[in-house]
C-alpha cells in the first residue's frame, strides 16, 4: 500500500515535470515535494502553481522588442505572398486577419520553445529548430484546418521562416546570449537593447523625412553623405 | 526605484530568512507577512523572478536534499540593489504614515471645534 502511494507521487512528479520549463524544473518539483506529502495534494498545487511559473519563464525569455519585429516579418511575408497571389483577400478586412493567424501560431511557438529550451545545453541549431518547430506547427494545423490559400501558405511561410531564422541569427534568444563577467544586468541589457532599437528606428524615420524634401538630383549625393557620417561617427567612438 | 506591496513583501521576507532563503521557506514567511490574504506559491515564483530580472536578487542551485525526493533548492539573496529599493519602500510608507496621522489629526481637532461651535449656538 506504501510502495503503492510513493509510486502514484512518482508518477505524477514525473508527469507535472514534463509541463515545467527545465531550467526551473529542479526546484519548483523540489518545493512542490517539500509541502506534500500525499498524491492528490501534490497534484492540486501543481495545478495551482505551474502556470504561474510557465507564464513567468515565457515572460523573461522573450524579448519583446525582437518579438514584434518578428511579428512585423512574418505578417509582411504573408501581405506580400497574399498582395501578389490574391489582391481581392488584402482588400477585405476579413482577409487581413485571416493572414495574422499563421503569425501567431509561429510566434507562440517560438515563445513557448524559448521557454522550453535547456540553459545548460548549448546548441548552434536552436535557432533553426526553434523555427523549423514554429512553422511544423503551422502547417500542422493548416493540414487539421486550411488557414489561407496553399499558393500564399506555402510563399508567405517560406518568406517568414528565412525572416525569423535571420532574425533569430542577429539577435539569439535571451537565454543564449553570452553574459560577460562584469556586464551589465540583465535587465539593463533589455533597456539598452530597447534603446538601441528605438534610436535606430527614429533615425531612420528622420532621414526618411528628410530624404523626401530633398530634390531627387540630389538625393543620392545627400544619402551618401549621410551614411559616410554616420559611420565615421561609430568609427570614431569606438577609438 | 519604484516597489511593489507584493515585491516589498518578498523582499522584506528574503531579509529576514538570510541564508535560509528558498521557495518554501520564503512563501511561508510571504504568507505571515500578508495574513489574513492568502498567497499562492506561483504568486512567489513570478514575483522571485521579476525582482531577480530587475537586479534586487540573485539565486543559485544548492544540493539535492532527500526529503525533496533528491532535487536541489534555489537560494536567494538580496543584492545591494534590492536593499535599497526596499529601504525607499520604507522610507515613503512612513512618509505616507504621517501625512495621515497628520491629516486625521486636523480632521479630529476640526470635528472638535464643529461640536463646540454646535452646542455654543444651541445653548446659548
Amino acid at each position: 500500500m506504501l510502495a503503492a502511494l510513493v509510486l502514484a507521487v512518482l508518477v505524477i512528479e514525473k508527469s507535472v515535470g514534463i509541463f515545467i520549463p527545465p531550467a526551473c524544473r529542479e526546484e519548483v518539483l523540489g518545493d512542490l515535494r517539500e509541502r506534500n506529502e500525499g498524491a492528490q495534494l501534490f497534484l492540486y498545487d501543481a495545478l495551482r502553481t505551474v502556470p504561474f511559473v510557465i507564464l513567468s519563464r515565457v515572460r523573461r525569455t522573450t524579448d519583446s522588442v525582437v518579438l514584434l519585429m518578428e511579428a512585423f516579418c512574418c505578417y509582411v511575408s504573408y501581405l506580400a505572398a497574399a498582395w501578389v497571389l490574391s489582391p481581392a483577400m488584402v482588400a477585405k478586412r476579413e482577409g487581413l486577419s485571416r493572414l495574422a493567424i499563421p503569425c501567431v501560431i509561429a510566434l507562440v511557438v517560438l515563445m513557448l520553445a524559448d521557454a522550453y529550451a535547456n540553459p545548460r545545453k548549448k546548441s548552434m541549431l536552436r535557432p533553426v529548430l526553434a523555427v523549423a518547430l514554429a512553422f511544423a506547427a503551422v502547417f500542422a494545423i493548416h493540414l487539421a484546418r486550411p488557414l489561407l490559400p496553399k499558393a500564399i501558405m506555402a510563399i508567405g511561410s517560406g518568406m517568414s521562416m528565412l525572416f525569423l531564422l535571420v532574425l533569430r541569427m542577429l539577435f539569439p534568444p535571451l537565454a543564449d546570449r553570452p553574459q560577460l563577467a562584469q556586464g551589465p544586468a540583465f535587465w539593463q541589457k533589455q533597456e539598452i537593447v530597447a534603446a538601441g532599437v528605438l534610436k535606430a528606428t527614429a533615425a531612420i524615420a528622420g532621414i526618411l523625412l528628410l530624404g523626401s524634401a530633398v530634390p531627387d538630383h540630389l538625393k543620392g549625393p545627400v544619402l551618401g553623405m549621410v551614411l559616410g557620417g554616420v559611420m565615421i561617427y561609430y568609427i570614431t567612438r569606438r577609438t | 526605484m519604484n516597489v511593489g506591496q507584493f515585491e516589498q513583501l518578498v523582499l522584506t521576507a528574503i531579509l529576514s530568512l538570510r541564508d535560509d532563503a528558498y521557495g518554501v521557506s520564503i512563501h511561508s514567511k510571504v504568507a505571515d507577512l500578508a495574513k489574513p490574504k492568502a498567497v499562492s506559491l506561483g504568486a512567489v515564483y513570478v514575483t522571485l523572478d521579476r525582482l531577480e530580472d530587475k537586479g534586487y536578487l540573485s539565486s543559485w542551485l544548492a544540493d539535492p536534499t532527500p526529503e525533496r525526493g533528491g532535487r536541489a533548492k534555489r537560494f536567494y539573496r538580496l543584492e545591494a540593489l534590492g536593499e535599497r529599493a526596499l529601504r525607499e519602500s520604507a522610507v515613503t510608507a512612513k512618509r505616507v504614515w504621517q501625512e495621515v496621522g497628520r491629516v486625521r489629526g486636523w480632521l479630529k481637532s476640526y470635528w472638535l471645534l464643529s461640536c463646540w461651535l454646535l452646542s455654543c449656538w444651541l445653548f446659548s
